[in-house]
């Protein structure tokens, strides 16, 4: 019973891929035109002709003749006497889509009415003069000589087999009588002759004999490999004796050979091909948990050998011996049982071209598919998981992406479009791009579609470089096609890809140039279940970090601690190269289970401000004591899609391959984390949830936050003319210099107060004195007795700015970023000299300090 | 449903433990083992009754101070603290953290009294009856003292589906 289940689960999952595969080849042979790769042609054919055989095994009687139909159709490809025309191929790919739908509900398959598909299919075939024979016989080795009249009779398609039972033993070990045993052959194919014959004497009245041997003919269209399990016999009781083709050039072969009686050419033989069949006969079907089990026990055991390593004592030569096959038998069992798991994605991309094909032609366009790196493998878990978000893609290439063929040609390019789907390795990851020569994404689309939803305002939009401009296609919400087609369009899409892809681990990423074409890039690990992770401690407790996160590690010595590291507001940020990096303390980030909020972040930003300070003014005190104390900071620049930030750790131990678990399911919601994992001395380590933290730690909103790390970014940068000041020397600020009037040099022993308002007197006018660190989040101004007062143009009332130290007057060179420090008195913030800059609103923040005044709108 | 397999038994043997040195038992079938490897990995942003992760034997197994459950002072783990490891078949690998295993002990269901049906004076503490209701089945009032008899299902919060 439980066999017969199984052999039908087998047959399904086979007739799936033979389906699959044929919807890929018939895409190829369409794109082949009118003179087609004859191997392909019979790939289809014999792929068709083994679902036919197969279903006619199990009764599925429609899902036969459809089969049946294609396959006289198919023949007549092959032989040649019908052209791959459109009207062929589309008619095969209806048969496909029909034998699809009747294998998806196989359960009501023979309700089905397929008669009409049938007689359209039939209809293109041409009618060939009878011939006697349809079909020839190729006869194989046989150690008995097949009578003549039987090989005549061979059904075209059918296998001709020799079969030897046991019929004693089928009694007693099968519970199948002799009758039962005619009636199941019968049930899917012929019998010709039998013998019976019983072992030793054939005197009966000596008891039943122990054997008695029923050899028979018999023909089928299985093929030997599914005969054996349908007639209950071993391999080697099955003898394959002739196989019927209809192939008429095979037939033109035997009506030659039986013509003149000379061999026939061997390259004339029909591709009966053994060496096919046996590339099926080396793979064997396993279970899918017993594998996840086999892979489970491998990562038991890479704990085992890793906690082995570390025992092993170094000065016992033997041990060390027996410690290294362990280590490197272990790292092989690894390697070869998590490439079982392992399965090449040219069977996603496959289903493409079938895709592509139907949306070019729903669209009116003309896309070939192309792909490269068909044979690099992936985890089955992971490609199962790509199979959404390649599609999208897929789709939005074939809409958006390529334009139609009159547009192309204005532009000067080729009329089809081309897909190109390619996988690759890269340092242990595996890259999978989805590129096309189509129209690229266009920016101005991309930002009037953003404004017209609303996800960002104007002023955030110019703050953006191209590649987060690029990014915000990955938005909820967002569709750029100008109208909704039933292709895409519907709005939502890209933030599921991306959200996929997350998942699994990887990562998105975007490259397009306008008119030339889109290359997605998904950054994929090569399996879920054991991932190279750098180790690292903070608090005395390990953590492990995905490899595939990881960007670079940084450094910071001595005074580059206070100096490298600058506070944008809220914020901390580190200047890697052109980029502001936002920095995360993990110590702090483990204290605090509620996400981060603005107060969060500002509190914290100070406190390590101060806390820098003072161990600033300790290494000082220990360099002039001669006795320095080495001071030192180590962040891990990790990426989340397109955006960085910089995660404050104690220590770095080092990297090791672990095996990722699950969080226990009371802990599933904890964002930070997205496993554990067993380290080589047997703790539990943590694994980081990059993403998690990100959204934990709110550093994913501040993708702004990188500037001038791309050309393009440099194109858009303005020049600003700038009076630079500074209120702390690690807190640079500046002023527009239109909007200043004058400097004046002050002292405060003259400046007076009403309560709490301040007030100098210059040539004669009381003027309100206002200090920066009342309004703006930056650090208190410190106090000294020489100050400047900075008095703006055009005011009409009378106020100054105070600030206690000038920088500079210039040309400034950057890009405003107002995403970075958001406030009613700010402008925006920017990259002076490789200081951040905030850029301070001087008529905002008098209206904060006095909103009685009259203010005219601004 | 394993309250009522406890109280249909005649005789259920426990494991006791105890906690800030009140006897506390758990039915000796949900037991797996009782660990004496208390190095546990903390886990910051978890609820406040998990201890921790800790590996036995190649598998995580994730573990409750009891203490925090009963609202006891939180004490360092001592040589004397074990972790109770109870059997797959409950949960995903858990376990608790106790101040120490006492003994194994033959309990008659018949005399264990319910406790939410009766609050006498008996009872081993108001700051018990806070704590969540479906964690305890019942109290057996043993010669000398009082054991509280536990129950493994209600230790970790029920899944959500």
């Amino acid at each position: 019973m439980s066999d017969e289940i199984s052999l039908m689960d087998e047959f399904l999952g086979e007739s799936r891929e033979h389906l699959e595969r044929t919807e890929n080849d018939l895409a190829l042979l369409e794109r082949e035109g009118e003179d087609p790769d004859g191997e392909l042609v019979r790939r289809i054919f014999r792929a068709v002709h083994t679902i036919k055989g197969s279903s006619g095994f199990f009764g599925f009687v429609k899902i036969g003749s459809v089969a049946h139909a294609m396959e006289s159709l198919l023949d007549r490809l092959r032989s040649g006497s019908v052209r791959p025309c459109k009207e062929v191929l589309d008619i095969l790919f209806e048969g496909l889509d029909r034998l699809s739908g009747l294998f998806a509900d196989i359960e009501n398959s023979n309700q089905e009415d397929t008669k009409e598909l049938e007689r359209r299919i039939l209809s293109l075939v041409p009618q060939e003069p009878k011939a006697e024979r349809s079909c020839a016989c190729v006869q194989k080795s046989s150690l008995e000589p097949v009578p003549q009249e039987v090989l005549d009779e061979l059904p075209c398609g059918h296998h001709l087999y020799r079969l030897t039972y046991d019929l004693c033993a089928m009694e007693r070990e099968r519970k199948i009588g002799p009758m039962a045993l005619i009636e199941r052959l019968l049930s899917f194919g012929n019998i010709y002759e039998g013998s019976l014959e019983s072992a030793g004497s054939r005197n009966l009245r000596e008891g039943i004999p122990d054997a008695v041997r029923y050899g028979l003919l018999y023909s089928s269209v299985l093929e030997k490999f599914l005969v054996t399990e349908a007639v209950m016999l071993p391999d080697e009781l099955v003898e394959e004796i002739a196989y019927a083709t209809s192939s008429p050039d095979v037939l033109a072969s035997l009506i030659s050979l039986k013509g003149n009686g000379s061999a026939p050419p061997a390259a004339d033989l029909p591709a009966v091909q053994e060496g096919e069949r046996h590339s099926e006969a080396e793979y064997l079907k396993v279970r899918l948990d017993i594998l996840d089990k086999l892979m489970a026990l491998a990562g038991e055991l890479v704990l085992v050998r890793n906690q082995q390593l570390m025992i092993a004592d170094p000065d016992n030569a033997e041990a060390r011996g027996i410690t290294q096959r362990l280590d490197i038998v272990t790292s092989d069992l690894q390697e070869t049982i998590m490439r079982t798991r392992m399965q090449p994605i040219g069977g996603l991309f496959a289903r493409f071209g079938r895709v592509v094909r139907d949306l070019g032609r729903k669209l009116g366009k003309e896309i070939g598919l192309e792909t490269v790196g068909s044979d690099v493998e992936l985890d089955k878990n992971i490609l199962e998981s790509l199979v959404d978000p390649l599609t999208h893609i897929v789709r939005n290439s074939c809409d958006h992406g390529i334009e139609e063929p009159q547009a192309r040609e204005r532009r000067g390019k080729a009329r089809n479009g081309t897909i190109t789907l390619r996988a690759y390795h890269e340092g242990g990851q595996i890259n999978v791009e989805i590129q096309d020569d189509g129209a690229g994404i266009d920016r101005g689309a991309v930002r009037r579609k953003v404004l017209e939803k609303k996800l960002k305002s104007e002023e955030e939009l110019n703050a953006l470089s191209d590649p987060e401009l690029l990014g915000l296609i990955f938005l909820p919400g967002f569709s750029t096609s100008e109208q909704v087609t039933d292709v895409s369009g519907r709005g939502v899409g890209m933030d599921v890809v991306k959200s996929n892809v997350e998942e699994l681990g990887g990562v998105v990423e975007i490259q397009s140039e306008e008119g030339k074409g889109t290359c997605m890039r998904l950054r994929l690990p090569l399996t879920l279940a054991i991932i190279p992770s750098m180790i690292i401690e903070t608090c005395g407790q390990r953590f492990a970090i995905p490899q595939i996160n990881l960007e670079e590690l940084v450094k910071l010595y001595d005074e580059d601690v206070l100096h490298k590291i600058e506070c944008a507001g809220a914020r901390e940020v580190y200047r890697l190269r052109d980029t502001m990096l936002p920095l995360v303390q993990l110590q702090e980030l483990l204290e605090k289970p509620d996400a981060f909020d603005e107060d969060t972040r500002r509190e914290s930003t100070e406190r390590h401000r101060k806390q820098r300070q003072q161990r600033h003014a300790e290494f000082l005190a220990a360099a002039q004591s001669g006795a320095p104390i080495p001071w030192s900071l180590s962040f891990a620049v990790l990426k989340v899609g397109e955006s960085r930030f910089g995660l404050i750790i104690d220590r770095i131990v080092g990297t090791e391959e672990i095996v990722v678990k699950p969080m226990h399911r009371v802990l599933k919601e904890l964002p930070i984390y997205s496993g554990a994992t067993v380290l080589g001395d047997g703790h539990v380590a943590l694994i980081l949830d990059v993403q998690g933290i990100a959204r934990h730690c709110g550093t994913q909103m501040d993708e702004s936050e990188r500037m001038g790390d791309s050309e393009v970014a440099d194109d858009s940068a303005e020049h600003h003319h700038l009076l630079l000041f500074r209120n702390r020397p690690e807190e640079q600020m500046g002023l527009p210099l239109g909007k200043v009037s004058r400097i004046e040099r002050i002292r405060m022993s003259e400046v007076e107060s009403i309560g709490e308002r301040e007030f100098i007197t210059v040539q004669g006018v009381s003027t309100r004195l206002l200090r920066l660190d009342r309004f703006l989040e930056i650090s208190a101004t410190p106090q000294r007795e020489e100050m400047y007062a900075l008095f703006p143009k055009s005011s009409a009332h009378p106020y100054c700015l105070l600030v206690p130290e000038l920088v500079d007057i210039g040309e400034y060179e950057f890009t405003m970023d107002i995403e970075n420090y958001r406030h009613p008195g700010v402008d925006g913030t920017g990259l002076i000299a490789g200081h951040l800059t905030v850029i301070v609103r001087p008529e905002a923040i008098a209206r904060m300090a006095e909103p009685e005044w009259q203010w005219e709108e601004a | 449903m394993s309250a009522d397999a406890a109280t249909a038994i005649e005789t259920t043997q426990v494991v006791a433990f105890r906690l800030d040195g009140r006897l506390f038992g758990v039915d000796i079938r949900d037991v797996k083992e009782v660990n004496e490897e208390v190095a546990i990995t903390r886990i910051h942003h978890a609820p406040r009754n998990v201890s921790g992760y800790l590996n036995i034997r190649g598998q995580i197994h994730l573990v409750v101070d009891l203490r925090v459950e009963f609202c006891f002072e939180s004490a360092p783990s001592g040589p004397s603290s074990r972790v109770i490891i109870f059997k797959s078949s409950i949960d995903e690998p858990f376990g608790v953290l106790v101040d120490s295993v006492e003994d194994i002990l033959e309990i008659d269901s018949s005399r264990l009294v319910d406790r939410r049906s009766k609050e006498g004076a008996n009872d081993p503490g108001s700051e018990l009856r806070q704590a969540r209701k479906e964690l305890c089945l019942g109290v057996y009032p043993l010669p000398k003292e009082l054991l509280m008899l536990l129950n493994v299902r209600g230790i970790l919060p029920k899944e959500e589906n």
